[in-house]
C-alpha cells in the first residue's frame, strides 16, 4: 500500500523545467543506506517486520526542506518561476512533481504534531485552484494535470488529517516500510485487543458503547503521544510499535462507530 | 450490519464483512459484484466452530495471533485427546475481514480429527486456494496457519509443564466467552 512513490520517480526528469535547481542528483543507492540521522541498524527480519529500503525513499531524501513550498519550477504555460502546483502568475495547473511531499503541499514542517495549522482551510484553497471542474475549458493536457494534482491534494489531506496515517506517512518518508504480512503473537497485546473487541461486540446499548469508545480513544491518545516521542527521538522501532497499537485501537473505534 | 438472530455466539468479527485493507465492502457484495468467493461468504454467513474453550483446561491448546498491519486478531483453540494425540474439537474467534474469518473457520474444520503433527503441515496456500483468496488477502490464510501452529505449541508447552503424570481428567466444559 505504501509503494506508490517509487513509480513516479522517472517523471521528475520529464516534467521539470529549467527552474529546478536541487533535484537532479542521482538517487542514493537503496539497499542498506539508512537515513542520515537514524541509529537504527537495518536487520533482515526484525521482530516486528520492519525493514529498510522502501522504494520511495531516495526520492524523498532529495527534498529535505522542512518547510512549505517545494520551491516550484517554471510554469509550462507562461514561464513564470515559482509555480508550485499551480502558477501564481497565470493560474495554469502544473504537472505533479513527485519530489513534493504532502507536508510541503500544505506548507508544513515535516513533523507529527500539526495542530493549529488550518489544514482544512488550506485544502479548500488548493481545491479552488486545482479542481478539475475549473479547467473544463482548458487544454486536455491541463485538464490531465488538474485531475492528478487535485487527487494528490486529496490524498495528502486525508493522510495528514488522520493521526495514524500521518504517522505511517512520516515513517514512509524516513524509508521505513512496515511488513504487511507479519504476524505477531505477543500474548499481552493480543489478549488486550481480543478482550476489547469482545467488549465492543457484546455491548448492547449506546451508553456502554460510548463509554468503551472513549476508553479506546484515550488509549489512542496515549499511543499517539508515544509515537510522537519515539519519532522525535528517531527510535523507529518504538515508533512502529506505537503505530501497530494505534491501528488496533482505530479498528476497535470503527466498530463502535458502526454499532452506534 | 447487526445480526438480530438471537444471542448465538457468532464470531463477533462477522460484522465486518469485507472492510479490511480497503477492498470492496458490503455495497459491492450487494450489488452483485463478486468481491468474495462463495466459500468465504458461506463461512461468514454459516460460521462453523465459533466459540471458546476454557484455556486453562489441560487438554486445550490456545493459539492467539494477530496481523498488526490490518489490526486483526485471531484465536484458534484445539481440544486434544491425550490418549490418541488427536484433535477432537476446535473453535475460533476472529476479529478481522471476511477472509480472515473464513480462513480461521476453515482451519478449525481441517484440524478436527487429525493428529497434531499432521495439522502442523497445513499450509496457508492450501487454505487460500480453498477459499480462492486474492493475493492481497493471502496474509489472512497465513494468519490461520500461524494460529494452528500456535495452538499446538501452547498445548505442548502445557503438557511439558504439567509433567509426565497421566492423571488428567479432561474437563468437558466448553466455556462460552
Amino acid at each position: 500500500m505504501w509503494r506508490r512513490a517509487g513509480a513516479r520517480l522517472h517523471l521528475a526528469g520529464a516534467a521539470t523545467g529549467a527552474g529546478r535547481s536541487v533535484r537532479r542528483r542521482p538517487p542514493p543507492p537503496i539497499p542498506s543506506a539508512p537515513s542520515s540521522s537514524a541509529s537504527y541498524s537495518p536487520p533482515s527480519r526484525h521482530s516486528n517486520g520492519v525493514f529498510w529500503g522502501s522504494v520511495g525513499a531516495p526520492c524523498r531524501r532529495l527534498s529535505n526542506q522542512p518547510s512549505g513550498g517545494g520551491g516550484g519550477g517554471a510554469c509550462w504555460s507562461c514561464g513564470a518561476t515559482g509555480a508550485f502546483l499551480s502558477c501564481g502568475a497565470c493560474g495554469s495547473v502544473q504537472p505533479v512533481d513527485p519530489a513534493v511531499d504532502y507536508f510541503q503541499i500544505f506548507g508544513l514542517k515535516r513533523e507529527y504534531n500539526i495542530q493549529g495549522n488550518n489544514l482544512e482551510g488550506k485544502y479548500k484553497d488548493w481545491q479552488k485552484k486545482l479542481h478539475p471542474d475549473l479547467v473544463h475549458s482548458k487544454s486536455e493536457k491541463e485538464r490531465g494535470f488538474a485531475a492528478e494534482q487535485s487527487a494528490l491534494v486529496i490524498d495528502a489531506y486525508r493522510t495528514l488529517s488522520n493521526p495514524l496515517s500521518r504517522a505511517l506517512y512520516l515513517l514512509k518518508l524516513e524509508g521505513i516500510h512496515v511488513d504487511e504480512e507479519k504476524t505477531i503473537n505477543d500474548p499481552e497485546l493480543l489478549m488486550e485487543m481480543m478482550e476489547m473487541r469482545e467488549a465492543v461486540s457484546d455491548a448492547s446499548d449506546s451508553q456502554t458503547l460510548e463509554k468503551i469508545q472513549s476508553q479506546i480513544k484515550g488509549k489512542l491518545e496515549t499511543w499517539s503521544a508515544s509515537f510522537q516521542e519515539a519519532y522525535d527521538k528517531k527510535d523507529f522501532e518504538r515508533a512502529v510499535e506505537a503505530t501497530q497499537r494505534m491501528r488496533y485501537y482505530e479498528r476497535a473505534v470503527e466498530e463502535t462507530v458502526k454499532k452506534l | 450490519m447487526l445480526r438480530t438472530g438471537g444471542r448465538r455466539l457468532l464470531a463477533p468479527g462477522l460484522r465486518r464483512l469485507g472492510l479490511g485493507a480497503g477492498e470492496a465492502g458490503p455495497a459491492a457484495a450487494a450489488a452483485g459484484l463478486r468481491a468474495y468467493h462463495e466459500r468465504v461468504v458461506d463461512h461468514y454467513n454459516n460460521p462453523r466452530n465459533v466459540g471458546s474453550f476454557d484455556k486453562d483446561d489441560p487438554n486445550v491448546g490456545t493459539g492467539l495471533v494477530g496481523a498488526p498491519a490490518c489490526g486483526d486478531v485471531m484465536k484458534l483453540q484445539i481440544r486434544v485427546d491425550e490418549g490418541s494425540g488427536k484433535i477432537v474439537d476446535a473453535c475460533f474467534k476472529t476479529f478481522g475481514c471476511g477472509s480472515a474469518i473464513a480462513s480461521s473457520s476453515v482451519a478449525t474444520e481441517w484440524v478436527k480429527g487429525k493428529p497434531m503433527d499432521e495439522v502442523l503441515t497445513i499450509k496457508n496456500t492450501e487454505i487460500a486456494k480453498h477459499l480462492s483468496l486474492p493475493p492481497v488477502k493471502l496474509h489472512c490464510s497465513m494468519l490461520a496457519e500461524d494460529a494452528i501452529k500456535a495452538a499446538v505449541k501452547d498445548y505442548e508447552a502445557k503438557k511439558t509443564k504439567m509433567g509426565q503424570n497421566g492423571e488428567n481428567s479432561p474437563s468437558e466444559k466448553v466455556a462460552e466467552a
